[in-house]
């Protein structure tokens, strides 16, 4: 049964009970922490939102620089090509054209880009030098071996005349230069 | 005097006696007849009370403390109020049941203080003792020496001691030498209160064929429980009385009651002293 609250004194009546007085208190202990909690709360996500405005700034401005970065000058464009190009320079087919010209008497031995790789060094095996220059002027009739030259003799074994030699020619390469095509070096094998 | 000097001693008041009773150990420090200290008992809303309570505290040979009143429902009224629809204030409770008082008793208000467990709605518990004796409690406080912590009738000091023990559906009676104040529980709220004057103390059939017909006058079925508190006749040992349960306060707020060796204000004193 439910207790009476009867009481004839002025101080006596409704007294509260103890576990009423003590929830009042957890009660009011708790707002307090409820409170404190909250400010508490309220600065850590003024915090974060402060420092996630701060961080999508920053993102924001790496990204515009990503893109200022993709804007490529034409002048970077080239020399980058140019290097590509040197990278990846198609020999095999430059084999290719230049055995399609060649004769049973000029034998390419072996092509190769030259120090600067701006020059294509071809060695050739031939008995005699009128048979390179033949060779010379068909070659001439590609694009990329129109100032072709040649550069170095090498007697062949034995010393006989009759004996195939290797010529040693250059070309300039216009697609793999930058700039003005360097002139071909002049030496032993010009033209007598 | 300081506080922890300060003694605490329980004033039981009767029928026919008062006793002071030290709340400590219990220990009875005086006993005093009432007829030789309160006039005009016969109604007691008019009586002079303030003497009798003087003469049991200088009896009890103290400088002064706290004290714990406990009066006898026999000079305590007690009736069940409905409270109405639309009632808006404190001062309409009070009106309402001073009419009802006056309904039942057949003379006014006058003389009487009245203290109810007031709710919005519902059936509430009013109770009322004479005036006079809560004026003398409060000019004895006023004095200085004396500070009166409590002044209830018997039957609502058993009630808070035992609360917890009272069913929450049923009867419960609060035994006293010349009274039985009989209340009817329903969900732990009170539902019907009244208060039967005896010559001699009520047996378990004599209480039993008592509550039956109470219970058939107001139109109720009998409960399934009896709660028996204060000072107890001789009760059945199978625990059934007129057919209910028979529920007995316990533990050690009974400690030091002897009904067969006390008189009314000494069991009175003892229990208001351990409340």
């Amino acid at each position: 049964m439910k207790a009476l609250h009867i009481g004839f004194l002025p101080d006596q009546v409704r007294r509260p009970s103890v576990l009423l007085s003590g929830l009042c208190v957890v009660g009011c202990l708790a707002i307090v922490a409820g409170i404190v909690l909250g400010l508490i709360l309220g600065d850590r996500s003024r915090a974060r939102s402060t420092q996630a405005t701060q961080l999508l700034a920053q993102q924001a401005s790496l990204s515009e620089a990503m893109l200022r970065q993709e804007e490529i000058s034409p002048a970077v464009a080239l020399s980058a090509n140019t290097a590509i190009r040197k990278l990846d320079y198609p020999l095999i087919e430059i084999l290719t054209e230049l055995e399609r010209h060649a004769t049973p008497e000029v034998k390419v031995v072996s092509a190769e880009l030259g120090p600067m790789r701006s020059s294509l060094r071809l060695v050739v095996q031939a008995a005699s030098i009128p048979r390179v220059l033949d060779y010379m002027d068909q070659i001439k009739k590609e694009r990329d071996f129109r100032n072709v030259v040649l550069t170095h003799q090498e007697p062949g074994n034995g010393g006989d005349a009759r004996s195939a030699s290797r010529f040693t020619l250059e070309a300039v390469q216009q697609g793999a230069a930058d700039g003005p095509a360097e002139s071909g070096p002049t030496g032993d094998g010009a033209e007598p | 005097m300081l506080r922890s000097h300060h003694k605490r001693i329980s004033l039981g008041i009767g029928l026919k006696d008062l006793t002071v009773v030290d709340a400590r150990n219990l220990h009875v420090m005086s006993t005093l007849q009432l007829s030789d200290y309160l006039s005009g008992s016969a109604m007691p809303q008019a009586a002079d009370w303030a003497p009798a309570i003087q003469a049991a505290l200088a009896h009890a040979d103290l400088p002064g403390g706290d004290v714990v009143l406990t009066i006898s429902d026999a000079w305590a009224r007690y009736f069940t109020l409905q409270i109405p629809d639309g009632v808006s204030s404190l001062a309409e409770l009070h009106a309402l049941a001073a009419g009802r008082f006056e309904t039942l008793f057949g003379s006014a208000m006058t003389g009487w203080s009245l203290e109810a467990d007031w709710k919005v709605s519902g059936t509430v518990l009013v109770c009322c003792v004479p005036s006079r004796l809560v004026d003398a409690a409060l000019t004895l406080s006023a004095a200085g020496a004396w500070r009166v912590r409590s002044v209830l009738p018997y039957a609502v000091r058993l009630q808070s001691l035992f609360c917890g023990q009272i069913p929450d559906e049923g009867w419960v009676c609060f035994y006293a030498r010349h009274s039985v104040v009989a209340m009817l529980v329903k969900a732990g709220e009170t539902a019907y209160v009244r208060r039967f004057p005896v010559e001699s103390p009520l047996t378990a059939a004599g209480i039993g064929s008592l509550l039956a017909a109470e219970s058939m006058r107001i139109g109720v079925e009998s409960p399934e429980s009896l709660c028996a508190l204060g000072i107890l006749p001789r009760v059945p040992e199978d625990g059934v009385v007129g057919g209910m349960k028979l529920v007995l306060g316990r533990g050690s707020k009974l400690a030091g009651i002897r009904p067969a060796e006390m008189s009314e204000s000494q069991c009175m004193a003892r229990q208001g002293a351990i409340a």
